[in-house]
């Protein structure tokens, strides 16, 4: 994927970035491409730190997203979204996983375990 | 003593080599009998309701904000002003998420891919896709699918790993047990990553011991193993397995339950 300035993206732009990087590490998993995959993410992180950065921090702008067609979208925003604003994120996430749907569903799974203190880590 | 030609011995090991291809083409097939039955009684089991529960659609355009162009700076909302909002915005996120339409299932190629990647990706969406369908009880459904499955003979050599895929999750207990019972479609799995502890210097009594062995079904078990390898937040940006690199024994063994939990290997 081409690299970009995030820095000189307007939030839409970094909206379908952050689309286009999530729909891109589900064709990624779905092949078994791991190394891809783990690109994907750490670009996706970008997009969420740049968003992090404008002025108000305007990851809430996420929450657009929680609704996309695209089931990869849908979780990897409900999972940022989670971290700030964990009621609104919620229902998406406890949708997902009662669709039974791989690796979708996992993903939001472990978001809610960890948000419930069922998957915790030592210190 | 009765002796043999060169020519007997070779007809006579050409004979037995070919009772013993024989004897495991019949129970690869056996297994494989025994894999279809189990996943057609999962079917049957499920039930099919046409008045599945769905999340009510509502109105499409909740929960959208503005279009975000940043033209106006004094009108962006601050973080806490958007979370004051939460009622309006759970109603609107909440109105376009629906169960799956089981009748899109995942398309299967006539033929078969050309790669070892492309193989893995339609079966593993063949086995994801029984599985939503299991859960929202789509049985009618998963039966068509099920049907097209069986009509497609590159795809008849995964079915046990499609059909364990439908597994429900095991007791620690019985996950143990069934090692000393490896069937077609499963994999033994160590519950503590074999590579990681070995290279964390852990003897082999404990990485190869009874207690960190399990079977899984093979389709879980990659899927448990690229959670391991995969950058993760709630890790702090780690991948599972260079976080628990420095761990000890317990620690790596409490992840590695939490993780087959997550991949409903495990009961809770």
């Amino acid at each position: 994927m081409k690299r970009v300035n995030l820095g000189k993206l307007s939030i839409e732009e970094l909206l379908a970035r952050y689309t286009e990087l999530a729909m891109a590490r589900e064709q990624a998993e779905r092949f078994g491409r791991k190394a891809d995959e783990n690109r994907h993410i750490e670009a996706i992180w970008a997009v969420e730190a740049e968003l992090k950065s404008r002025p108000g921090d305007r990851r809430f702008e996420l929450a657009r997203l929680l609704d996309h067609s695209n089931r990869q979208v849908q979780v990897q925003a409900a999972c940022t979204v989670s971290r700030f604003a964990p009621a609104l994120a919620r229902p998406t996430l406890e949708v997902i996983v009662k669709t039974g749907l791989a690796p979708y569903s996992y993903q939001a799974r472990e978001r809610l375990m960890f948000m419930d203190g069922e998957f915790s880590l030592p210190l | 003593m009765q002796s043999f030609t060169t020519q007997q011995i070779i007809e006579n090991r050409r004979a037995f080599r070919q009772r013993h291809f024989a004897l495991l083409r019949q129970q690869a097939g056996d297994r494989m009998i025994a894999a279809l039955d189990r996943l057609v009684a999962l079917i049957a089991k499920g039930g099919f309701n046409p008045n599945q529960p769905r999340v009510p659609a509502g109105n499409p355009e909740g929960g959208q904000w503005g279009d975000g162009s940043g033209q106006h700076p004094d009108a962006i909302p601050l973080l806490s002003d958007f979370l004051a909002a939460f009622p309006d915005a759970i109603a609107g996120a909440a109105s376009g998420l629906e169960l799956p339409s089981p009748a899109d299932g995942p398309g299967i190629p006539a033929s078969q891919p050309r790669t070892a990647q492309g193989i893995t990706a339609v079966v593993k969406d063949s086995a994801r896709w029984l599985q939503s369908a299991k859960d929202t009880r789509a049985s009618s459904q998963a039966r068509g699918f099920f049907s097209q499955l069986l009509d497609t003979s590159w795809l008849r050599s995964h079915m046990p790993r499609i059909g364990s895929y439908l597994d429900d999750p095991k007791t620690e207990q019985e996950l143990h047990d069934a090692v000393s019972r490896p069937s077609a479609g499963f994999d033994i799995h160590h519950r503590n990553e074999r590579a990681a502890a070995t290279v964390a210097g852990y003897p082999s009594s404990m990485i190869n011991g009874r207690p960190n062995l399990m079977l899984v079904p093979t389709l879980r078990h990659w899927d448990v193993s690229g959670w391991y390898m995969t950058r993760n937040s709630e890790f702090g940006g780690l991948t599972p397995r260079q976080f628990l690199s420095d761990k000890d024994w317990n620690t790596r063994q409490a992840i590695g339950n939490r993780a087959l939990r997550l991949y409903g290997i495990l009961k809770p």
